[in-house]
């Protein structure tokens, strides 16, 4: 495959069997659904007019709450 | 039906906080949201709340940074209350009378149902006791 990139990822368990049982279903690697899906969320994701640059995204993962609460 | 999802205070806190125990859910449910084009709103009043909790409990993480970028987000669309949103929370703040019930449970309450939203996407119990629907279910 030109241009791929390889890349490791962790699924939960449930979503490991249901890709599993998809791929044997469609006779498909999971690799090639996983690549599917990627796609199909990046394209619903531009037409909704909501881009992968929304500060939103920007915010995400960007502290620990590992602090007590220190409010009265 | 309405499909709105509004954002409760929990919702920010838990997709901000790397290791808030709801994080990976909160992500995920958002990732989704895009996907199925799910309206998304929450409100001012709730973004003050969250700055005050990020000041409390991220020190060293500039809330007001995190607060500006999320106005400025066009996934999320942030309402104001109006004057009658804030006499019925305050109505309701005095019908409830429980410790559990702050004024800012009833401010969101009263714009929800002014704004015929049943989906709180949040990591607080509360809503569900007042019959909201809460997101997501699998956590």
């Amino acid at each position: 495959m030109m241009n791929a990139k390889r890349f490791q990822i962790y699924l939960e368990h449930t979503q490991h069997v249901r890709l599993q049982t998809l791929a044997r279903e469609r006779n498909q690697t999971m690799a090639s659904l996983i690549r599917e899906a990627v796609d199909l969320f990046l394209q619903q994701t531009d037409a909704s007019g909501v881009s992968l640059q929304d500060p939103l995204w920007s915010v995400i993962g960007t502290a620990d709450s590992s602090c007590p609460d220190t409010s009265p | 039906m309405n499909s709105t999802v509004f954002f409760d205070t929990t919702a920010f806190e838990a997709l901000i906080c790397r290791d808030h125990p709801g994080h990976a859910a909160a992500r995920r449910y958002l990732e989704f949201s895009v996907i199925r084009k799910t309206p998304l709103i929450s409100s001012r009043h709730i973004l003050y709340a969250l700055a005050d909790t990020l000041r409390r409990r991220t020190p060293g993480v500039p809330a007001a940074t995190i607060i500006n970028a999320l106005l400025t987000s066009r996934m999320v669309r942030f309402e104001s209350l109006t004057p009658e949103d804030e006499s019925e929370a305050w109505r309701l703040y005095i019908e409830m009378d429980s410790p559990w019930w702050d004024f800012q449970h009833c401010a969101t309450v009263a714009q929800l149902n002014r704004l015929g939203i049943r989906n709180v996407f949040c990591f607080d119990s509360q809503y569900a006791r007042y019959g909201f629907k809460t997101i997501p279910e699998d956590f």
